[in-house]
């Protein structure tokens, strides 16, 4: 007995090793974010001996930080809204084996999941610059929902695929077309495969970084990574607006990961088990 | 139903479908295209310079840079990095998730956190962490007694690849996390507790039991690992863009460099296009080995 | 047949939100015209003001909507003008970088010739200095005209903190050899000889040429450049050598790799480094610094042994201020008045008075400010320069040399040897050579 317990006490250690390894990079960096430049150095485990307001006020000011998060926010929103909608009607439609090129479609949309999306990376900056599509809300938002139309299509198509037939036949039986059965019907019940889908398109728009870097040039549409990535190469004479800046931006997204945890990993982990 | 179902029907299954066919063919497809097809010509980025067609003269380029090669062992350090480091180490995380302990919830979100924070924001943490001159794991080496050992790993030549990959571990331990235990789950505790029964200690369970019926989460593991590897990008971009030197270089970068410092696009797009063949190819490949280890 | 007409609609709505936003709103009939610098941080005297002209110019000039898109960030910066040039639609005015490296551009027309339009307007362009006009000259290439006005000229120099050198009591290093002497007792006292950020990789490149200006004048330049010399040959190869030889002497300090030219300038202010090179683009900031009473501007350290070479220098014009319109666009006038607004002897003049003096201009001043200390000191050794160029990488027509050597010589800093940095840009030039034979 006593060597299990010898055992499970250095589980449980080692536990507890990994969450403060994942966990204190985090942590230095919202205490940083607190301190003046002489104490973020050589103090790394204090907390702060007097809390440094200005580095958020500068964060905000001079480095219109939220500006950078509200993009995000809308490109994400965005995304997924039209993730949700497009694919639930392609997912519905492939799912029903509706048209004989269901099947052709199903898997031309998986394709696009073995596909990194920055190695067509200078057909779409040409195509964008030139169809003027820089700097503008839509057009990113589209290109986003296409970046992660597969993975989606992959979420949600297999979601409706687990729905009985039964409700459409009623359906359709009762004279409803298509559009309206999908939303009306499928929609609500399919709700939690649909949301899984958003929320991841969500989080990948949120943190995505090279298409927003080559493609947003004007101060005011840059998204946060495009933001922090800045950072790095600008005159900076104190750290802690900096660290500042990374807690802003990773609070909203750490929010929103803890309210919808659940489907979050739920989703990450299903898409991880595709094929 | 649907085989007795009306023309119209098929109609609005056609403009209900119509949408997501426009938007991934045009947005997705049509480029992936383009680079298949432009990487056939030499064109410094200047429209009114022509392109000009040069046959496999890219190719030849990208498979003969210097840095390929450089590329390809990274991303062989990036696979084992993989297989050595995040896989014992997501395994732990997936069984103290699914054990017993107490406060799993905080355990399962600590561990998982990183996943959801921005590349960049990650970058610059690291740079801190890493940083030679007062920062925390200079410090934390140098109270330890390894105060001689140069914490700026990723302006080493040396350590950089192996300084990212360690960060890209950091990263994603806990998605890989969530494999393992999707895994775990599905082992039916009655075998767990019988083996227990028969007298097999707790290795001896985890080694002949556990494992192997992990196995299709290992191959997915895998399969993401290697795919994953070949693909990275923006964690090398974010952290050190490729260098000191070129010391680590991957093709993403390599793409980037050579369309956006060199003017050199049809390099990039031959790039490109080995990139999308190559996932597709290690993809295949790994499929059809896991087909025929499970047939077996 | 209503149900019909609701689907059609809403399917119609979801394409449309595909394809509808190619139609632009055409309702404005201002002509937008697009700056592009690397002025965009507003802490910085010389950027806010180009920032306060971009407001000026946009209020008094109503017909025209200029957007200012100016990064800060060099890779940036760049990323931008190349991406917005291979999509035919290049940014109308923006800093061109001139020399053999960007011949592509003024080849194949990207760049404006403006050549006719500074002969049309005898006033614009009067007071400039000639010489500075060099780079954006592609005469040598069979290509006539002129190509951009240039902005600052600027040179490699240094900045010393004068109260350290006190405090040993050594007299401030002018050359290397000097320096090499006085560096044992700067480090045991606690001091970085002279700092250097190569996490900026621009940084080892300007140390190059400057170290090459020094050591064998503009000679070296133009024979690599011919390919008379290779960059293994003992020449180039001896100077990567002499920067690694200082390096593990402990002349520009530790963890190099981990800061940048910002860095440089913080260790300065710090009081941590003696000397730091830098160039006279830090005039300005320097100026700002809390320390600024103990820090004297010198030029570049020279070798007592090559006295001839004293007074060569890495510097002259930057960049330079382009436009891509061509005469017959829309927007080509519209474009000229913001080239002309921005390259004007009233821009300079504000700028001279903005800054007190302070920096280098590329006209000519009737009247003179008393400038601030540093910038006095920088003249003096400026304006006796015998001899000036760019970066070398910049007088090649393969673009990818200046990453490459940069990104090279930079690698001394992590332990590469001399010998392999040298021929592994050798081994780049010659694969370059031979696909463009």
């Amino acid at each position: 007995m006593k060597k299990i317990r010898i055992r499970s006490i250095i589980f449980v250690l080692f536990a507890i090793l990994f969450a403060a390894i994942f966990i204190y990079p985090i942590y230095f960096t919202v205490v940083s974010s607190f301190k003046n430049n002489n104490e973020i150095w050589n103090t790394m485990f204090s907390l702060p001996s007097k809390i440094e307001w200005s580095n958020y006020t500068s964060a905000i000011q001079d480095v219109k930080i939220l500006k950078a998060v509200l993009n995000s926010f809308i490109f994400s929103l965005g995304a997924s809204f039209v993730v949700v909608i497009v694919v639930t009607m392609a997912a519905y439609v492939c799912a029903r084996n509706i048209l004989k090129v269901s099947k052709f479609l199903k898997t031309y949309y998986l394709l696009g999941m073995m596909v990194p999306p920055y190695a067509m990376l200078i057909p779409v900056v040409t195509m964008f610059t030139r169809l003027g599509f820089r700097d503008k809300y839509w057009p990113m938002i589209l290109l986003y929902a296409a970046i992660n139309f597969p993975m989606s299509f992959y979420l949600i198509s297999s979601y409706i695929e687990g729905i009985s037939q039964d409700l459409d036949e009623v359906a359709l039986l009762d004279g409803c077309d298509l559009f309206t059965l999908i939303f009306r019907i499928i929609f609500p019940i399919a709700r939690p495969g649909i949301f899984t889908g958003a929320i991841i398109t969500f989080l990948a728009v949120y943190n995505e970084l090279i298409f927003a870097n080559t493609l947003l040039t004007n101060q005011a549409m840059k998204t946060i990574s495009v933001r922090l990535l800045g950072l790095q190469g600008e005159r900076f004479t104190s750290y802690g607006p900096m660290f500042a800046s990374i807690v802003l931006s990773v609070v909203p997204i750490l929010i929103v990961y803890l309210i919808f945890q659940d489907r979050v990993e739920g989703g990450i982990a299903e898409g991880a088990v595709k094929g | 139903m649907f085989g007795v179902m009306s023309k119209r029907k098929k109609f609005e299954a056609l403009l209900v479908s119509l949408p997501a066919f426009l938007l991934y063919s045009f947005v997705f497809i049509y480029p992936m295209i383009t680079v298949f097809r432009l990487a056939f010509f030499k064109w410094n980025g200047i429209p009114s310079s022509p392109m000009q067609y040069v046959g496999f003269r890219n190719f030849i380029a990208v498979f003969n840079d210097r840095k390929f090669m450089i590329a390809l062992r990274n991303v062989g350090i990036f696979i084992l990095s993989g297989v050595f480091l995040i896989m014992p180490v997501a395994l732990f995380l997936a069984t103290v998730i699914q054990s017993k302990i107490r406060v799993k919830r905080f355990f399962r979100t600590s561990y998982f956190m990183p996943q959801v924070i921005s590349r960049t924001a990650i970058a610059l943490m690291w740079y801190f962490l890493l940083y030679p001159e007062g920062g925390p794991l200079a410090t934390l080496f140098q109270s330890i007694g390894l105060g001689h050992i140069d914490v700026n790993f990723l302006g080493s030549q040396k350590y950089a690849i192996y300084a990212i990959t360690v960060i890209n571990a950091w990263t994603y331990a806990g998605f890989n996390m969530l494999i393992f235990s999707a895994g775990l789950t599905s082992i039916p505790n009655e075998i767990l507790e019988a083996a227990e029964v028969d007298g097999a200690s707790g290795f001896k369970r985890f080694r002949y039991i556990t494992v192997p019926m992990l196995k299709s989460s290992f191959q997915i593991f895998i399969l993401n690992a290697v795919v994953g590897s070949i693909t990275t990008f923006e964690m090398v971009y974010v952290t050190t863009g490729g260098g000191p030197g070129s010391a680590s270089e991957v093709f993403g970068t390599l793409l980037y460099k050579n369309a956006f410092t060199y003017n050199n696009y049809g390099y990039s797009n031959a790039m490109g296009a080995f990139l999308i063949v190559a996932s597709f190819v290690a993809s295949i490949l790994l499929r059809k080995m896991f087909a025929y280890s499970d047939r077996k | 047949m209503k149900r019909a007409f609701a689907i059609i609609l809403s399917a119609a709505m979801a394409v449309g939100a595909v394809a509808g936003f190619t139609v632009t709103a055409q309702a404005e009939e201002k002509v937008t015209v697009r700056i592009l610098t690397r002025y965009s941080n507003p802490d910085n005297a010389r950027e806010k003001y180009f920032m306060d002209k971009v407001a000026q110019f946009q209020e008094e000039n109503p017909d025209i909507d200029l957007q200012d898109v100016s990064i800060s960030d060099e890779e940036s910066h760049d990323t931008l003008f190349k991406t917005s040039v291979a999509a035919s639609d290049p940014i109308e005015v923006f800093n061109f970088l001139g020399y053999a490296a960007n011949l592509d551009y003024v080849q194949n027309g990207v760049i404006t010739d403006i050549s006719g339009e500074l002969e049309a307007d005898p006033e614009w362009g009067a007071s400039y200095i000639d010489a500075l006009f060099a780079p954006v000259d592609y005469s040598a290439f069979g290509v006539d005209g002129i190509y951009g006005m240039p902005t600052p000229p600027y040179g490699v120099c240094c900045f010393y903190n004068a109260k350290i050198f006190e405090e040993l009591g050594i007299e401030m290093p002018e050359s290397w050899e000097a320096i090499e002497a006085a560096a044992p007792a700067i480090i045991e006292a606690g001091y970085i000889p002279m700092a250097f950020g190569a996490k900026d990789n621009y940084r080892a490149g300007h140390f190059l040429t400057a170290l090459s200006m020094k050591m064998y004048g503009s000679d070296l330049n133009n024979a690599l450049i011919s390919g008379e010399k290779k960059w293994n040959d003992p020449e180039m190869l001896g100077l990567v050598q002499q920067m690694q030889d200082w390096y593990e002497a402990g002349l520009f300090g530790d963890n190099n790799l981990a800061y940048d030219a910002n860095g440089e300038l913080a260790k300065l202010e710090g009081e941590e480094a003696a000397i730091i090179f830098s160039g006279s683009w830090n005039i300005g900031t320097i100026n700002g610094a809390s320390n600024i009473s103990d820090i004297v501007c010198k030029g570049f350290p020279y070798f007592e042994s090559k006295p001839e070479f004293k007074d060569a220098w890495m510097g002259g014009p930057d960049d330079f201020m382009s436009m891509s319109s061509q005469p017959g666009d829309p927007d080509y006038d519209a474009t000229l008045r913001v080239l002309k607004f921005f390259t004007s002897d009233d821009y300079y003049l504000g700028l001279y008075e903005a800054l007190g003096g302070a920096g280098t201009y590329p006209i000519n001043f009737e009247k003179t400010i008393e400038a601030d200390a540093l910038t006095t000191e920088f003249n003096d050794y400026y304006s006796v320069a015998t001899d000036m160029i760019g970066e070398i990488e910049q007088f090649s027509p393969m673009t990818s040399l200046m990453d490459l050597v940069r990104t090279e010589v930079t690698t001394i800093f992590s332990g590469d040897s001399a010998e392999d940095i040298v021929n592994r840009i050798q081994d780049e030039v010659d694969y370059y050579n031979d696909s463009n034979a």
